[in-house]
């Protein structure tokens, strides 16, 4: 939740200068005041779909400087996992790259359907990760919920007023009435689609949530942890979760970081996506990552993993085949 | 006859017009939300105490976040003090009146200073007076009313006179703040403050974010659990609602007591976000726009009266909780006060 009286009371030095003050908040962004460093008054827009807002912490996004306590940071994370995203409406609605991520699939099925969307993965991702990640994303919680979300926007509501849907990274607007029918029209083509094209069952897109890998990276694509602190955050999630390449669901959660690394990198911003890719193979999973263009950009090898001592995935999965 | 009548034709401008003042203050804050009055104070002084004590006090006035008018026209000789203090008060809740040499040695009209305070009687005090550099015998020989409401003393310097001023106006019991402090203090039954808060939304739009204009619906059942107070803002941008939620314990509830109240009111946020997620449309019939994972706050207890435990308790339940937050009454006292 974005907690009102928190951003009020928030004094922190940012890169800018300082910020000492909550302006206000609007359907897309959170107003901040700011003394420029040169002493100019500013006011200081960020998007409100940033993780720090919601959890209660100063992230990197606003700061020069660590301003967050590790600990409890840790903890309100295992709280999203425990929880499955129930109490925020998932988690990809308050952790900013994923919202864009999703929110973006949904702007190419609004703009065009199907057709648009598998054109768009197809020249982005390339064939192969693509036809991987298509079904996977569709098949996610969080773009069944933003249709969900389309498709009763009429509730209560006279079809006929405007609205703008979305979120704040891809927004698209219309009537009422037209958004609610095209949002149920497009979910049952996808539960049609999905029958057809059968995902992988070892994906288990409905355990994303679940995943501390998700929900860890998406903190560190999202403004917390320095490349000091990574370590410690391993540490913590081997001790809550175990050694990740060891954890029944390891596949299931290498797949999502492989998908979503490779989505994130063609879709959005490369540079984002290394954070998740950084966490990733210091846990153990390593995968290639590509680029718009197609070249690989990462396979994780030369990070190195936190426990040299523990066997990465492949070591695991090539144990059980062997044994 | 309530304290608010004698200027309520002045505010509407229809002199003719009778109307019981209480129920023109509840119209004027439904209307206006709490400002009903544009100044908290306005000071009236004398010409010659303008910047030694008037300037300064109305600083420190500001700084203990009291909302101050000093008159550009001062009080001069000849002028009706009556005049000048009524006008005032139709734009202040309070007038202070800087009584010092400067003050008494002009021929003011007796009568007309007394009858100010006559307005008063049996209801609360409208007229601060502030002594600068006089003795209770001075004031006793010039107005024995005056000798015996000492609101203020510049002697104690102007930020201890501004912080006395600013107890009176903040705790006024007539106030909205002031009526919720009294519910609060009376450790009434959560409905009364309930009730309290449907009928001044500002002050859960202020304590939400969501500004003056909120929409606020009591009681609303999703699935089995009901919300005590949904808060909702119009969001201009995207067209749409965002609501909050705010759940009642008990006012005299303690955190860390025996059948844990805040865990038990998380569990019935939670179920109604799982509703709320597995029936959107119905959901959304009754608040346009809802979403499953709306912001919550339990509210319960008392900020002086916890203990370590429950502060131990409370601070547990805020840093492991996403999108749920604990906070104590306080934070509507502090809300009423703020969005004065």
């Amino acid at each position: 939740m974005i907690d009102v009286e928190w951003l009020r009371g928030l004094h922190v030095n940012s890169p800018d200068g300082v910020i000492h003050g909550f302006l206000g908040m609007g359907t897309e962004w959170v107003v901040l005041q700011c003394t420029h460093s040169d002493g100019m008054e500013t006011a200081l827009s960020i998007r409100k779909n940033h993780l720090g807002f919601h959890i209660g912490e100063v992230s990197h996004m606003l700061t020069d400087t660590p301003g967050y306590d590790m600990g409890r940071v840790n903890r309100k994370l295992r709280q999203l996992t425990e929880t499955g995203g129930a109490e925020t409406g998932g988690a990809d609605l308050i952790i900013a790259p994923y919202d864009e991520l999703y929110s973006k699939v949904i702007s190419l099925l609004a703009a065009g359907g199907m057709p648009k969307l598998l054109s768009e993965a197809r020249s982005s991702m390339g064939t192969v990760i693509g036809a991987m990640a298509v079904p996977f994303i569709l098949s996610t919680a969080a773009i069944r919920r933003r249709l969900e979300d389309i498709a009763s926007v009429d509730a209560g509501m006279d079809g006929a007023e405007p609205v703008t849907v979305n979120g704040p990274a891809f927004p698209f607007s219309g009537d009422r009435g037209k958004l609610a029918s095209w949002a149920r029209l497009m979910t049952e083509f996808l539960s049609e689609w999905l029958e057809q094209v059968s995902p992988d069952p070892a994906d288990r897109a409905d355990l994303l949530e679940d995943d501390p890998l998700y929900i860890w990276g998406g903190a560190a694509m999202d403004g917390f942890f320095t490349d000091d602190e990574l370590p410690a955050v391993v540490e913590y999630i081997t001790e809550t979760f175990g050694w990740l390449p060891e954890h029944p669901m390891a596949y299931a959660y290498s797949q999502h970081a492989f998908i979503l690394s490779n989505v994130l990198s063609t879709f959005l911003n490369e540079a984002r996506a290394m954070r998740l890719v950084k966490l990733a193979a210091m846990l153990g999973f390593l995968f290639p990552v590509l680029d718009r263009s197609g070249n690989q950009v990462s396979d994780g090898a030369a990070i190195r993993r936190m426990r040299t001592d523990a066997p990465t995935l492949f070591e695991v999965m090539r144990g059980h085949t062997i044994g | 006859m309530t304290h608010f009548d004698w200027f309520v034709p002045g505010y509407d401008g229809d002199p003719t017009q009778e109307s019981s003042g209480e129920e023109w203050h509840r119209a004027a804050e439904n209307q206006e939300g709490l400002r009903v009055k544009e100044w908290d104070v306005f000071l009236s002084h004398a010409t010659e105490d303008k910047a030694d004590v008037a300037v300064p006090l109305a600083d420190a006035l500001e700084r203990a976040g009291i909302r101050v008018w000093v008159d550009d026209r001062q009080l001069r000789i000849g002028d009706s003090i009556r005049e000048k203090i009524d006008e005032g008060l139709s734009r202040s809740r309070y007038g202070a009146v800087i009584l010092s040499p400067n003050f008494v040695a002009k021929p003011w009209p007796r009568r007309e200073l007394n009858a100010l305070f006559a307005l008063e009687e049996g209801g609360t005090p409208l007229i601060l007076p502030v002594w600068h550099n006089i003795d209770r015998a001075t004031v006793l020989s010039y107005s024995p009313i005056l000798a015996d409401r000492l609101a203020a003393n510049t002697n104690d310097g102007m930020d201890e006179a501004a912080k006395k001023i600013a107890a009176v106006v903040l705790n006024d019991p007539t106030s909205p703040a002031g009526r919720l402090l009294g519910l609060l203090d009376a450790a009434a039954d959560p409905d009364d403050v309930k009730s309290f808060l449907l009928s001044h939304p500002q002050i859960l739009g202020y304590a939400t974010g969501g500004g003056r204009n909120v929409q606020v619906h009591g009681d609303v059942s999703l699935g089995d659990a009901s919300g005590d107070l949904f808060v909702g803002t119009f969001q201009p941008t995207a067209l749409s609602w965002s609501w909050y939620l705010i759940m009642l314990g008990k006012v005299d509830n303690h955190p860390a007591d025996a059948d844990d109240p805040l865990n038990r009111i998380a569990r019935q946020v939670s179920q109604m976000r799982r509703w709320t997620a597995n029936h959107l449309f119905d959901a959304r019939s009754q608040l346009p726009d809802l979403r499953s994972g709306f912001s919550a706050t339990i509210v319960l207890g008392r900020r002086a009266q916890l203990s370590p435990e429950d502060e131990t308790a409370l601070r547990d339940f805020n840093d492991l909780s996403v999108g749920t937050r604990a906070r104590t009454y306080d934070w509507f006292a502090d809300a009423a006060r703020d969005s004065r």
